[in-house]
């Protein structure tokens, strides 16, 4: 692990009363990076991504970002997307990313582009109501591309998209990272999607990291043989 | 920390709780200088004298009387559900972490919220004043006590700054707007409670109930009247304690607390 890596993780842990959600995990994930975060339900992958973002306070160990340890100024390069996106139903989805925009500290004025690259700009003036789970999810990516973050850190980014939409998400996703540099951090259970996109992967079971590979070769045997088969 | 008001004040005046907070404050006003205003022409009785004689009209009395209707009636249930909707509704709903996924202290965000909601709540009372003064003065004359109102109105602001950190601290308890609301209501029925059995002591001879009474939250929150002219000043003081004892607990309790 080295100082300049965009997310470390030492040791870090998570107790909820005396069931252990994180146990000791330590990890680094490189500049310009893909990695690929997988486990089965309830391995403690959201729970290692609310302590990253500072949600939920770890029982123990360190995190940081770009070097950087304070829990709220660790979040400067950082853009977000935590299991399903939440929004303001009542606004429309460009008053969304506004809210988060003034969050952020950003100007408004690149929020059309950011809404274009999501395929939303059409949409962008309808209420968060009347969009779809897979709109949603889609303004959800939206909003952690505010501020172009240096690192991204997605969970389960395309839940309830159309084939359609998981490849304009893996192409994004993709294109992100080959032409800005930008290091993603992505939880998913699709194997292919995640084989197809990440440069390397992690593999977390009973809040524990189990394996931390490179993608190539039969993923889905690995990842198997990781979780001792509890997820069939 | 200003572009954080602003938004918070861009998605609060579009919630429905919020209009409808500012539509009432629009409605009351009228509908007490209307009721001002036909009783002051009528010939009704009080005690035997035509009711003109017995009560003041004006533009001015009818502020007054519409600013207590408001404490009365309307700003702590508005208050607490409208801080319900933008603190505990919104943990609930996860709106708080997708604001806290941003490079955002929790300070800074207890902060944003609570000045925007100030904000919401100077609005009303600056709707219940112009309303009131307006239509009252054209209807019944000026004349009146004029600096009580704008007191009132002014310290009103500071009241509902009071509501505003119960709400939010009962907020950090409750993951419900509904829930804000009736846990604040049951705080007001207790206070009120222990208020009448702390009298009714001293009314039978209990020596230094006084003294406990002004330590009791209602104290504070009605500091208000000072525009009638009533000591005020330990009301005040025990006000500006309430508020910022609350605050500070709220702080404490947002900073620890897990952000689902």
């Amino acid at each position: 692990m080295k100082a300049s890596d965009a997310l470390v993780t030492i040791g870090l842990g998570r107790n909820f009363g005396q069931r252990a959600a994180l146990r000791e995990l330590s990890l680094a994930v490189r500049p310009g990076e893909v990695y690929g975060f997988l486990g089965p339900n309830g391995a403690g992958k959201t729970t290692a991504i609310r302590c990253i973002l500072g949600l939920i306070s770890p029982s123990a160990g360190q995190v940081s970002i770009f070097g950087e340890d304070d829990p709220v100024q660790r979040l400067r390069h950082v853009g977000a997307m935590v299991e399903t996106p939440a929004f303001h139903a009542f606004l429309s989805g460009k008053e969304n990313l506004a809210l988060s925009a003034a969050y952020a500290g950003v100007d408004v004025s690149g929020l059309d582009g950011i809404l274009d690259e999501v395929g939303l700009l059409d949409r962008a003036h309808d209420r968060v109501s009347d969009y779809s789970l897979g709109m949603r999810q889609r303004l959800g990516l939206a909003r952690a591309l505010i501020g172009q973050p240096r690192l991204l850190i997605l969970d389960e980014p395309t839940n309830g998209m159309d084939p359609r939409g998981i490849k304009d998400v893996r192409e994004l996703l993709v294109g992100l990272a080959e032409q800005r540099g930008t290091t993603i951090f992505i939880s998913s259970h699709l194997l292919a999607e995640v084989q197809q996109m990440c440069t390397r992967v992690g593999i977390l079971d009973r809040g524990a990291l189990v394996s931390e590979s490179g993608v190539d070769g039969d993923l889905e045997a690995r990842y198997l043989a990781a979780t001792q088969g509890i997820e069939s | 920390m200003k572009n954080l008001i602003q938004a918070e004040w861009r998605v609060l005046t579009k919630r429905s709780a919020a209009r409808g907070l500012l539509l009432v404050s629009a409605l009351v006003p009228v509908l007490v200088t209307v009721v001002l205003g036909l009783a002051s022409g009528s010939e009704m009785e009080f005690n035997g004298r035509p009711i003109r004689e017995v009560f003041s009209f004006s533009g001015p009395h009818a502020a007054t009387l519409s600013l207590r209707v408001r404490h009365a009636l309307i700003l702590p249930m508005f208050v607490l559900f409208v801080t319900g909707a933008s603190v505990a509704s919104e943990r609930a709903n996860h709106m708080l972490r997708e604001r806290l996924v941003r490079a955002v202290s929790r300070d800074a965000l207890l902060v944003a919220k609570v000045l925007a909601l100030l904000g919401l709540c100077s609005l009303s009372l600056a709707i219940n004043a112009l309303v009131a003064l307006s239509l009252g003065t054209v209807w019944m004359g000026a004349e009146g006590p004029w600096s009580s109102v704008f007191l009132g109105h002014f310290v009103s602001v500071w009241t509902d700054l009071g509501l505003i950190a119960l709400g939010v601290f009962l907020s950090t308890i409750f993951r419900s707007g509904a829930m804000v609301v009736v846990s604040g209501l049951l705080i007001f029925l207790f206070d009120q409670a222990l208020n009448a059995g702390l009298s009714l002591l001293g009314f039978i001879g209990v020596g230094g109930t006084d003294a406990y009474q002004m330590f009791l939250p209602s104290t504070g929150w009605n500091a208000w009247v000072v525009m009638l002219g009533e000591e005020v000043w330990f009301s005040i003081l025990n006000l500006i304690l309430w508020t910022i004892g609350l605050l500070f607990l709220a702080r404490h309790r947002l900073t620890k607390m897990d952000v689902p």
